[in-house]
C-alpha cells in the first residue's frame, strides 16, 4: 500500500485523499508530455499545487503556521482546476471515469482503501474504489448502520449482472445530506437507474421518499397520513435543492424527529 | 400489439435485494427505469395454474430464462384492478396493465404510468404491498 501525503502542522494533520492524490500526481505526469490539446492542464499542473506537497514520493511535510491556510485554499482550488481538466480530458477523447470530490474538509482517508499508486495505471482508480471511498466517510462520521447498508447493497449490486452500479455523484449527494441534517436513519435502497433513494416511514403519518440525482438536486415525494382509500391524502412532490426540499417537507420531518 | 389484463388478474413483480428493506419493497421497487416507458412485471394467470403458489413456481421458471433471480430477491404481487384503483382514487391516474403478448416470454406483462410521476406512484404501489404479496425470488429460498 502507498501512504498518502500528510501535512503535518502542529498537533493537527491535513491529509490529502487518495483521488486529489492520484489525480494531481496523473496531471504532474501528463504535463511532462506536450499535450496541446489539453489546454487547462498547465494551468491544473502549476498554479494550484503547493510546493511545499509537490513531491508525492515523500510521506509527510512539515509546514509553516501561516501556510495552513494557503495550502486549504489550494486544495478547493484544485478540485476545481482537476475537474475542468477532466472535462478537457473527455472533450479530447481520452476515456477518463467522472471523479467527484468530497469538500476540503472531508478530504481524510485512509490509505487501506487506495490500491498502490492508483494512477500509475489510471484506469484502476473506477468508480468502485469511489463508492467505497464515500462509504468510509460515512462510517467514520459515525453513520455505521448506513454504511453497513451501502456496503451490502454496493457488494449485492456488483455481483448482479443487470443492476446498474451506485452512481457516485448520487451517493456522494447522500452524503453530504446526512451530515446536513440530523434525521433518523432512513431505509436506503437503488433505484433502477442507480440512484440513491432514502426513505422515512412514520406509522399513521406516511412516508417520505428522496431519490438524490447525481446533479444535487433531490427528488422527493411526501405523502401524508396512512394509506386507506377513504379519502384524498396530502402530497407534495418535485425537484428541488436540499434546503429548499427540506422546507416543503417541514411538516413531516418535524413528525419524524419527534418520533 | 399489448392487451389489457382484466381486474381479477394478478402480476408478479420481481424485486431485487438493492430495493428491497428487510425483505419489504422500497419504492425504488416499483420505480421505471429512465429509458423505459413501463414496469416490468409477469401475468400470473397465464399459466392456468389453480393456486398462487403454483403459479408463482411458473413465473419464477420462465423469469429465470430471462433473468438472473438473486436468492435474496422477492417477487411482489399485486392485483390488477386493485392497483388501478388505488392510484386513480389516490393520485387520479389511469394505470394501463397489460400483457405484451410476446412469443418467446409469453406472461411477460407492462404496467404503464407517466415518468414525471415516478416517484410518487412508485411509492403508492409500495405501500399498498402487504407481507402475504411477497413471495420468495427463488423456490429453496
Amino acid at each position: 500500500m502507498h501512504n498518502m501525503p500528510t501535512i503535518t502542522h502542529q498537533s493537527s494533520e491535513l491529509e490529502l485523499d487518495p483521488i486529489r492524490f492520484s489525480l494531481l500526481e496523473h496531471i504532474r505526469t501528463l504535463y511532462q508530455k506536450p499535450q496541446p490539446e489539453v489546454p487547462q492542464l498547465k494551468a491544473a499542473a502549476t498554479e494550484p499545487f503547493p510546493n511545499r506537497i509537490g513531491n508525492p514520493t515523500s510521506d509527510r511535510f512539515e509546514i509553516s503556521n501561516d501556510e495552513i491556510g494557503g495550502i486549504k485554499e489550494s486544495i478547493e482550488k484544485t478540485d476545481k482546476l482537476l475537474m475542468d481538466t477532466i472535462n478537457n480530458f473527455e472533450k479530447a477523447g481520452e476515456q477518463l471515469t467522472t471523479f467527484s470530490f468530497l469538500s476540503s474538509d472531508e478530504g481524510t482517508v485512509s490509505s487501506e482503501s487506495c490500491p498502490e499508486r492508483p494512477f500509475g495505471r489510471r484506469h484502476m482508480l473506477l468508480k468502485s474504489v469511489t463508492v467505497e471511498y464515500i462509504i468510509g466517510t460515512i462510517r467514520r462520521h459515525g453513520f455505521d448502520a448506513i454504511a453497513e447498508r451501502l456496503t451490502a447493497l454496493h457488494e449485492t449490486i456488483l455481483e448482479e449482472r443487470e443492476e446498474k452500479p451506485i452512481v457516485v455523484d448520487s451517493l456522494q449527494n447522500f452524503a453530504r445530506f446526512l451530515s446536513e441534517y440530523p434525521l433518523p436513519n432512513p431505509a436506503i435502497g437503488i433505484t433502477p437507474d442507480g440512484f440513491l433513494q432514502a426513505v422515512w416511514r412514520i406509522q399513521g403519518h406516511g412516508t417520505l421518499v428522496m431519490n438524490f440525482l447525481p446533479s444535487a438536486d433531490i427528488m422527493f415525494a411526501a405523502i401524508f397520513a396512512q394509506h386507506d382509500l377513504a379519502s384524498p391524502r396530502r402530497k407534495i412532490s418535485g425537484v428541488m435543492p436540499p434546503r429548499k426540499m427540506m422546507r416543503c417537507v417541514e411538516d413531516f420531518v418535524d413528525k419524524l424527529t419527534v418520533q | 400489439m399489448t392487451k389489457a389484463l382484466c381486474d381479477e388478474s394478478h402480476v408478479a413483480r420481481y424485486c431485487p435485494f438493492s430495493r428491497l428493506e428487510d425483505g419489504h419493497p422500497l419504492p425504488a421497487a416499483f420505480s421505471i427505469r429512465s429509458d423505459e416507458d413501463f414496469l416490468s412485471s409477469n401475468w400470473i394467470e397465464y399459466f392456468d395454474m389453480t393456486d398462487l403458489e403454483n403459479g408463482m413456481k411458473k413465473v419464477r421458471e420462465e423469469f429465470q430464462k430471462h433473468h438472473s433471480i438473486a436468492k435474496k430477491g422477492r417477487f411482489v404481487v399485486l392485483n390488477v384492478g386493485d392497483t388501478k384503483k388505488t392510484i386513480k382514487i389516490e393520485h387520479g391516474t389511469e394505470l394501463r396493465i397489460e400483457d405484451l403478448q410476446e412469443e418467446d416470454y409469453p406472461s411477460h406483462a407492462g404496467i404503464w404510468f407517466p415518468q414525471e410521476d415516478n416517484l410518487v406512484i412508485s411509492t403508492m404501489l409500495c405501500e399498498m404491498v402487504k407481507p402475504h404479496d411477497i413471495h420468495p425470488g427463488t423456490d429453496e429460498a
